[in-house]
């Protein structure tokens, strides 16, 4: 590629992936007529109103924050918790098992889940685990379990099995390896998984949408649509800006200092696949 | 302290990895696991660490059965190829961990890592991690963290193919050093044959899972029991010729010698390595290789001879050895 | 006995991914609906005979394979590029690297939001841009034979940052000195990247492609948030189809009888796709010789 070629895919990229944030960021700061006459003079064009509105509703915007923060890391935790274990042991298993478990585990990261919404529900309905932000963490877990596993066992594979022999003879029960020697060499893949997982239940809105109903406990995907759903016609669309403004900052930071893992943790998954 | 192998085969999806093999080494002795790759002399120092367990026979140490015992209760200090240090840990910390888990009192730990680490001299590098120490140091720390909980055995695996020809030859004396003080029983796996003679005071020869031979490296020279042996000893190879029906004669390249009187031959090419020349010739028996000091005079007229009790006869289909010498 | 762990992930997996399917399975032979009060009632295959007489639901499957095909056709060419570019080294790779990948972490429902305020007319940037330069309005969301390609334009913008690190993830598996050696041969940049690339980066684009198509064939959130599937039904996708009838219509046969139609196709759809790969080969080797 040329130089100048090269430069103008780049600006592209750019405007591409952060063109409609600019513009959200933009109509956040925007009065209600400066939107619909962007040439309006400049004291009436930008204004705080949007946030201001955003951050004193009732129930206040940041609860829907911190309820989907609950749900991603307990979620994270959970699914680690079990896929680390997991797949360890699908990193010893024989080729027949780890060959089944494989499509099992691939077929599963592959389904769209949406189509589990009915089942899930109805199943939240029997086991009364509705409006339970924590019940919620069920499926969320169950759902990133496939492809942790697939993530967690490939780097599991990736440690040379004289480490783990040389633990053994060291004296280093299954456990005491595990804690002591395994899951510190694999910190990097497995920070990079729970990012994944993180952000799967941050963003999560079908089940959420069918799981929860009280006002207060409503995850952000939910909420913000909720925004948009109250008036068909005419959304707010000012307030709705500063809403998903307010409700990127947690996942803008997460990028921001975690890019490196999240690059490394789905190129794994890749490589593997 | 004895090492006890007895009749163990091991076999992996029908395949024969190791096939009925059995030796001892007692207190202060070194045997070395010499073949070529593949042939499974790896796998043996596996079953005797208890990290395979053998199909069939049974391991001693002491007279005690320790063929299912777990490793951890094997007590057996282990070098591995690749030295398998913990890469999270730094010097200090890798020398620790075997100790604190077996549950020893911390001021016992500190004193044998402070011992073992002024024997190494690596004092000075305890907060290092393993990637910032060179190929001898590691290779130091791994042999100290086998010494370090006083095993009864001791198994290396290749300890010093992960290292550079040169720093090799330094450090062999060092790494004998070690295994002579340790005057416990060693294993000592290698696929090459100087090494071996080096370091070891007696050599099992390794094919397709079997020993070949035990014996000295001078044994094994001088009067190899097998083809294989005989052509896997000695550097370089030694010749084979079919001078009589179903037999194969094998001559080292150092032990012909040019004569006269001797058998007519044609020089085709010849290398030169520095001290000596090896001179390929052509004979009627196909080429022979002749070894000889650079600077030998050749005759005009190429006749070459050997010494009768330098020739080992062999067995054309078994490659067993048929005379004595 | 190790393979015990793998137990508590597979029990959960087997709960929630495979136990619903079967159960789907098994309700679509039953009346289940608000009319029945929500008791099962078999009745025998009444359900998929409706399935097949519903031009709705055929209509639905064929607008959301072509939002799928289409979606994935342009986030593939979309993320190679991004994938080329990212692959080469420039100053500040790190930070193009993390905006490019702000798209995919975001919230779908947050940015389809966006993208509807995006697409708002009048007031919209895109329309009051086709106003700046005298056009006449274009008025995609409410256009019933365009709207779908605000959709897809909107998933594409979504999606294409994670194919982009499957295919970097690919790029950096091939070694460098390939190309030199083809630079050596005499080939172009462009002949590298028809020979080398492409070719060695056929797993990870078929991987992408299979399983960005199978998402895609779930399409909701997106969909639900931008259009409702409106207007004139003209975006409405299946899930989202299945999603009405539970929710809206309160007609739990019916909709579990579309979902599983809906992975039957989508089972067919991933077959296919596979065997296009491989006769694809093949097509592609006899033409070479």
């Amino acid at each position: 590629m040329k130089n100048r070629t090269f430069i103008l895919v780049l600006s592209f990229i750019i405007v591409w992936s952060i063109g409609p944030l600019c513009w959200q960021l933009y109509t956040s700061f925007s009065t209600p007529d400066a939107l619909i006459n962007p040439t309006i003079e400049f004291t009436k064009r930008w204004t705080f109103d949007n946030y201001k509105l955003v951050l004193s509703a009732n129930p206040p915007f940041w609860r829907y924050l911190v309820n989907s923060l609950i749900v991603g890391i307990i979620s994270t935790l959970i699914t680690l918790f079990i896929a680390i274990p997991a797949s360890y042991s699908l990193s010893k298993a024989n080729k027949i098992i780890s060959r089944i478990s494989n499509y099992y585990l691939f077929g599963a990261a592959l389904f769209p889940y949406v189509l589990l919404f009915l089942a899930l529900l109805e199943f939240a309905r029997r086991y009364n685990l509705g409006n339970n932000l924590l019940a919620l963490c069920i499926p969320y877990s169950a759902l990133s379990m496939p492809l942790a596993i697939l993530i967690l066992t490939s780097s599991f594979r990736q440690i040379p099995i004289e480490i783990e022999e040389a633990a053994r003879i060291e004296g280093l029960n299954l456990i005491q390896r595990l804690r002591l020697i395994l899951v510190p060499l694999m910190l990097p893949s497995i920070s990079s998984t729970a990012i994944l997982i993180f952000l799967f239940s941050w963003n999560e809105y079908p089940i959420s949408l069918t799981w929860i109903s009280n006002e207060n406990l409503l995850t952000l995907p939910v909420a913000i649509s909720r925004i948009a759903g109250s008036s068909v016609y005419s959304i707010p669309y000012g307030a709705f800006a500063a809403a998903t403004v307010v409700g990127s900052i947690p996942l803008l930071l997460i990028v921001l200092i975690f890019q490196k893992q999240i690059v490394s943790g789905l190129m794994q998954g890749a490589v593997k696949g | 302290m004895t090492l006890q192998v007895n009749n163990i085969s091991r076999c992996i999806n029908r395949n024969w990895i190791i096939k009925d093999m059995s030796f001892e080494v007692s207190n202060g002795e070194c045997l070395a696991l010499l073949g070529p790759s593949g042939c499974g002399k790896s796998t043996t120092l596996r079953l005797i660490a208890g990290l395979d367990s053998p199909n069939q026979g049974s391991i001693f140490i002491d007279n005690t059965d320790i063929t299912n015992i777990s490793p951890v209760d094997r007590n057996i200090g282990m070098v591995f190829q690749s030295y398998a240090l913990f890469p999270h840990l730094n010097v200090l910390e890798n020398l620790k961990l075997g100790l604190k888990v077996r549950g020893n009192k911390q001021t016992e730990i500190e004193e044998r890592v402070n011992r073992i680490l002024s024997i190494m001299q690596m004092s000075h590098l305890v907060k290092r991690r393993p990637n910032e120490l060179s190929g001898g140091q590691k290779q130091r720390l791994a042999l100290a963290r086998a010494m370090l909980r006083q095993p009864n055995v001791y198994l290396l695996d290749e300890p010093m193919s992960n290292l550079d020809a040169q720093l090799r030859e330094e450090l062999r004396p060092e790494l004998r050093d070690f295994i002579i003080s340790g005057s416990k029983p060693v294993v000592y796996v290698t696929h090459d044959q100087q090494e071996a003679m080096s370091m070891s005071n007696k050599i099992a020869v390794m094919n397709e899972g079997e020993i070949q031979q035990i014996g000295t490296a001078k044994d094994l020279y001088n009067r190899p029991n097998s083809l294989f042996v005989a052509s896997f000893i000695g550097r370089p190879q030694i010749n084979t010729l079919s001078i009589k029906n179903n037999v194969i004669t094998a001559i080292r390249p150092e032990h012909i010698y040019f004569n006269s009187e001797g058998l007519d031959c044609k020089l085709s090419h010849i290398e030169w390595l520095g001290n000596y020349q090896l001179l390929f010739i052509e004979s009627k028996y196909g080429l022979i290789k002749m070894m000889c000091s650079a600077e030998q005079e050749r005759p005009e007229k190429i006749k070459i001879s050997w010494n009768k009790e330098r020739e080992h006869d062999f067995d054309k289909k078994t490659g067993k050895r048929l005379n004595n010498i | 006995m190790i393979n015990l762990l793998l137990l508590p992930a597979f029990t959960l997996i087997l709960i929630v991914f495979i136990i619903p399917i079967i159960r789907y399975g098994w309700i679509s032979l039953h009346s289940f609906s608000l009319a029945t009060n929500l008791s099962l009632i078999p009745n025998q295959f009444a359900n998929w005979d409706r399935l097949l007489n519903d031009s709705r639901f055929w209509v639905d499957i064929y607008q959301t394979t072509r939002f799928a095909f289409v979606s994935v056709f342009l986030e593939i060419i979309l993320a190679m590029i991004i994938a080329l570019t990212l692959n080469k080294h420039f100053n500040n790779r790190g930070i193009i690297r993390t905006i490019s990948l702000l798209p995919w972490a975001l919230p779908t429902t947050i940015m389809a939001l966006g993208w509807r305020w995006i697409f708002n007319a009048p007031y919209g940037p895109i329309e009051q841009l086709i106003r700046i330069l005298g056009l006449a309005e274009l008025n995609i969301l409410s256009n019933p034979n365009f709207t779908w390609i605000a959709t897809v334009i909107a998933d594409v913008w979504k999606t294409t940052p994670f194919i982009a690190i499957i295919l970097l993830a690919g790029l950096q598996t091939i070694p460098k000195d390939l190309y030199e050696a083809f630079k050596l041969e005499g080939g172009t940049y462009f002949d590298s990247f028809k020979e080398i690339t492409l070719p060695l980066l056929k797993p990870y684009i078929s991987l992408s492609i299979i399983f960005r198509l199978a998402q895609a064939f779930g399409v909701f959130d997106l969909i639900q948030v931008i259009t409702s599937g409106g207007p004139a039904g003209s975006t409405e996708s299946i899930a989202l189809y299945a999603y009405l009838n539970a929710m809206r219509f309160l007609d739990f046969g019916y909709s579990s009888t579309i979902m599983v139609a809906s992975f039957i196709l989508l089972i067919l759809l991933i077959l296919v796709i596979n065997l296009s790969i491989y006769s694809g080969k093949k097509i592609l080797s006899t033409i070479k010789l």
